[in-house]
């Protein structure tokens, strides 16, 4: 994936896709909680868009607009074979904290 | 609750930046003090709860408020908006096989614009941390026990969407008068934290 497709122009991903949260950890702000960082989810829904947080922190109102995607994560993904085998949590996540798998 | 030890010198610090941008010019006193009156006239729970109540009642609205939250929440005349007009609010429904809970984990987002502001608790660190990790736990000490086969759905809002939890209406709904029913839907409700 290049920096152009995650642009946010067109959407590297869609609902129903199998994606792993990209362990990111750059020098200023980001908005992808640490604990679905290396993580596998499936996209439940489109959001919509909104401004990168990431260049919004630095740049304001002028950062690239960005699809953002509800990514389900079964418990036990996030905290091992303890977690309720039933539970999921769902986080709203940017395009660029995502990869297809 | 940790977390609240922090208050004293956040308001400090809120007090210099307010008193640096009124000297600048940047906002006036008065316009937030009346921003501030506004939005706690228009704003709390009952917006919520009226939502809740016509769903029950009115299997279309209940469709159009899972469909398109902030578009229901106008037809009732609550509008959302204010800070950002790029907040979306979102309703998800509770079912027998399906619990729904909000968490914001980075920080304290909450549907503000269409609830008024958070229970103290909703931001606390031991909330936001304990309730991703043991939802089940959580809700047991908020006194919501929920049976083995349901799935326990954690929303985290952590981008530009808010989350109302729409709870199944209680047994025998149809007896009680509107008023009522609005009383059995409190905000602790459309948390997902508590059931009518």
């Amino acid at each position: 994936m290049t920096e152009t497709e995650r642009s946010g122009a067109r959407p590297v991903v869609g609902v129903g896709d199998h994606v792993r949260v990209r362990v990111l950890n750059p020098p200023g702000h980001n908005r992808a909680p640490s604990y679905v960082r290396g993580r596998n989810g499936v996209v439940v829904r489109a959001v919509g868009d909104g401004r990168f947080p990431d260049e919004a922190a630095a740049v304001g109102a002028d950062a690239r607009r960005e699809a953002i995607w509800t990514v389900a994560f079964a418990g036990t993904e996030l905290w091992g074979p303890d977690a309720g085998p039933r539970d999921t949590v769902h986080v709203d996540l940017f395009e660029t904290y995502l990869e297809r798998t | 609750m940790s977390g609240h030890h922090r208050n004293g010198e956040l308001q400090a610090r809120v007090n210099v930046l307010l008193a640096l941008a009124e000297e600048r010019g940047i906002v006036d006193r008065e316009e937030i003090d009346r921003r501030i009156e506004t939005l706690g006239r228009s704003v709390s729970p009952v917006n919520g709860a009226r939502m809740v109540v016509r769903a029950w009642g009115d299997p279309a609205y209940r469709e159009r408020l899972l469909d398109d939250a902030g578009a229901a929440a106008g037809e009732l005349g609550f509008a959302g908006g204010g800070y950002s007009s790029e907040i979306r609010l979102h309703a998800v429904a509770n079912t027998p096989e399906v619990h729904n809970v909000v968490v914001c984990t980075l920080c304290s987002c909450y549907p503000l614009a269409w609830l008024g502001p958070p229970p103290a608790w909703y931001k606390s660190e031991a909330y936001r941390s304990r309730v991703v990790r043991d939802p089940r736990g959580v809700l047991a000490e908020f006194g919501t026990t929920l049976p083995d086969d349901v799935e326990v759905r954690v929303w985290d809002a952590s981008a530009e969407a808010r989350y109302l939890v729409v709870p199944m209406a209680p047994d025998g709904v149809d007896t009680l008068s509107e008023e009522d029913q609005l009383a059995r839907v409190t905000r602790d409700c459309l948390i997902g934290v508590a059931v009518p």
